[in-house]
């Protein structure tokens, strides 16, 4: 059983960005390990700023590298990718972290965990209580959903607006609950179906590695079905259950 | 398209739309870029008239018709590279290169046979949407001096507008370089204003943008209604890449 604090996230790249994987990568590591180290930035402010700063500056070195990898396969940047990578790389930022409750939440003699969690963009976090939602972040109906997102820039030095455009929450969870991060196509499913409960279920059907395959048929259904957005799918699942 | 245009520096007609056409590619390639290559959201052709009417790509992929995106971004005629300075994003400026590519050079000989072109556009757009009909609709960008010389232009224009996909009509856009003067215009709802009667030949001429472009546009502060159509008049057409979608926009925050 969990008893250290836990962070985790979901970074989504954009399209018309390139490197914009990697760039999810490397900023969905840097917002988990500074959450962990610093778990204010999860309040914004001076040690978002701090976080933010700290993840722009680890870009240009990466980018170098990479160049370099490049050049040395004989595969050397491309005139487009020159200029678009002068542009920087995209992607949303979502994290959370989960800290076990030294006392019980005050409402209950169960044990409790307080949760917080920045997002900047369209990558949502469902909190879900007897497997019903009871809160949806940042993202709250589904017309919020578009093709313009705000978005974390690689090269983005203006901190004091990266801070000031995150939405910060938090909340508590009881054994049972659950907390849902996910991409936006995947996000805007479960936001706009009749029957959301049904749809938590055909969720929470997939629970582990051995449920890819599964889950990747049943998100191709959807899809077929004109349901669910063309578009990548990531989703992070943490169960809550006894201490 | 020999003559020149009025401004600062005059510039011959034929050098305005081959550096238009040129930014185009430009633009369609770095917007559709990614690591390892160009995607292929768009497969692009470049026709030319003058003395002939035909594929104006010059280089290795001279003579072809509509070629997939990532093979004309990898393949421009040349690339010149000038140095530039740019925002080092600290405050300062950093020197660098910029790769200006190309895919055609101006041509300025021979008549202005735009029915004739427009002719050739559509037998493209009926092959494709033919293919593929369930595609986005194929949009046409007709960048000219205006002054058909093989008659009125406007039934060519509508037969290319007929042929749609399950997703809409095709789309004739219209860029009018001109010497006439008169104030540039982008994206505009009437013909009111325009200086002559080219120029507003061309606008009728001109889809409406459809709604999902008139959204964005709107969202980057133009002014666009129900009419606004796609023509540009002595002005920049390259905006129009922005209008069109891919997936998630890569925006910085604003």
């Amino acid at each position: 059983m969990l008893q250290e604090p836990l962070t985790a996230g979901v970074c989504d790249g954009a399209t018309e960005s390139a490197l914009a994987k990697d760039w999810a990568r490397l900023l969905s590591r840097a917002a988990a390990e500074h959450a962990m180290t610093l778990p204010d930035l999860l309040a914004g402010g001076t040690a978002f700023e701090e976080f933010a700063a700290a993840a722009v500056a680890q870009w240009d070195p990466w980018l170098v590298q990479y160049t370099q990898m490049r050049h040395a396969e004989g595969r050397p940047l491309k005139w487009y990718e020159h200029t678009k990578l002068a542009e920087g790389a995209y992607a949303t930022l979502l994290t959370v972290r989960v800290d076990p409750d030294s006392d019980s939440h005050p409402d209950t003699s169960e044990p409790a965990w307080r949760w917080r969690a920045a997002a900047l963009g369209d990558s949502c976090l469902f909190h879900l209580h007897d497997d019903r939602l009871v809160q949806a972040f940042p993202v709250a109906a589904v017309e919020e959903f578009g093709t313009t997102p705000d978005l974390f820039g690689s090269r983005n030095r203006d901190v004091a607006l990266l801070a000031r455009r995150t939405r910060f929450t938090e909340g508590w969870c009881q054994p049972g609950d659950r907390l849902l991060l996910m991409t936006d196509a995947l996000a805007a499913w479960l936001l706009s179906v009749p029957d959301q409960d049904d749809a938590v279920g055909q969720l929470l059907e997939f629970a582990g590695p051995d449920d890819l395959a599964g889950f990747k048929n049943w998100l191709n259904g959807l899809r077929d079905r004109r349901q669910l957005r063309n578009d990548d799918v990531a989703l992070v699942r943490i169960d809550f259950e006894g201490r | 398209m020999s003559d020149p245009i009025g401004g600062e520096v005059p510039q011959q007609k034929a050098d305005v739309v081959a550096d238009a056409i040129n930014r185009l590619l430009t633009e369609l390639s770095v917007k559709c870029a990614k690591e390892e290559g160009v995607r292929d959201y768009f497969h692009v052709a470049v026709v030319g008239y003058g003395a002939t009417v035909g594929s104006a790509f010059a280089g290795s992929l001279a003579g072809r018709d509509i070629v997939p995106l990532s093979e004309v971004a990898d393949n421009p005629a040349r690339v010149d590279e000038r140095s530039k300075k740019v925002p080092d994003g600290a405050g300062g400026l950093v020197e660098t290169v910029v790769n200006f590519p190309l895919w055609m050079d101006p041509v300025a000989h021979g008549g202005t046979p735009m029915n004739r072109a427009l002719q050739y556009a559509e037998s493209l757009v009926a092959a494709w949407t033919e293919r593929y009909p369930a595609s986005f609709p194929p949009i046409v960008i007709n960048l000219t001096d205006g002054e058909s010389t093989d008659g009125d232009p406007t039934t060519a224009a509508e037969a290319i507008t007929a042929h749609a996909t399950a997703d809409g009509a095709a789309l004739l856009f219209n860029l009018h370089v001109s010497a006439a003067g008169g104030t540039p215009t982008a994206f505009p709802d009437t013909a009111d204003g325009l200086p002559d009667s080219y120029a507003q030949t061309l606008f009728a001429m001109s889809s409406p943008l459809p709604s999902h472009m008139r959204s964005y546009a709107a969202s980057q502060g133009q002014r666009v209604s129900e009419t606004t159509r796609g023509f540009v008049y002595n002005a920049d057409i390259t905006t129009v890449v922005q209008f069109l979608d891919i997936g998630t926009r890569a925006t910085e925050l604003r």
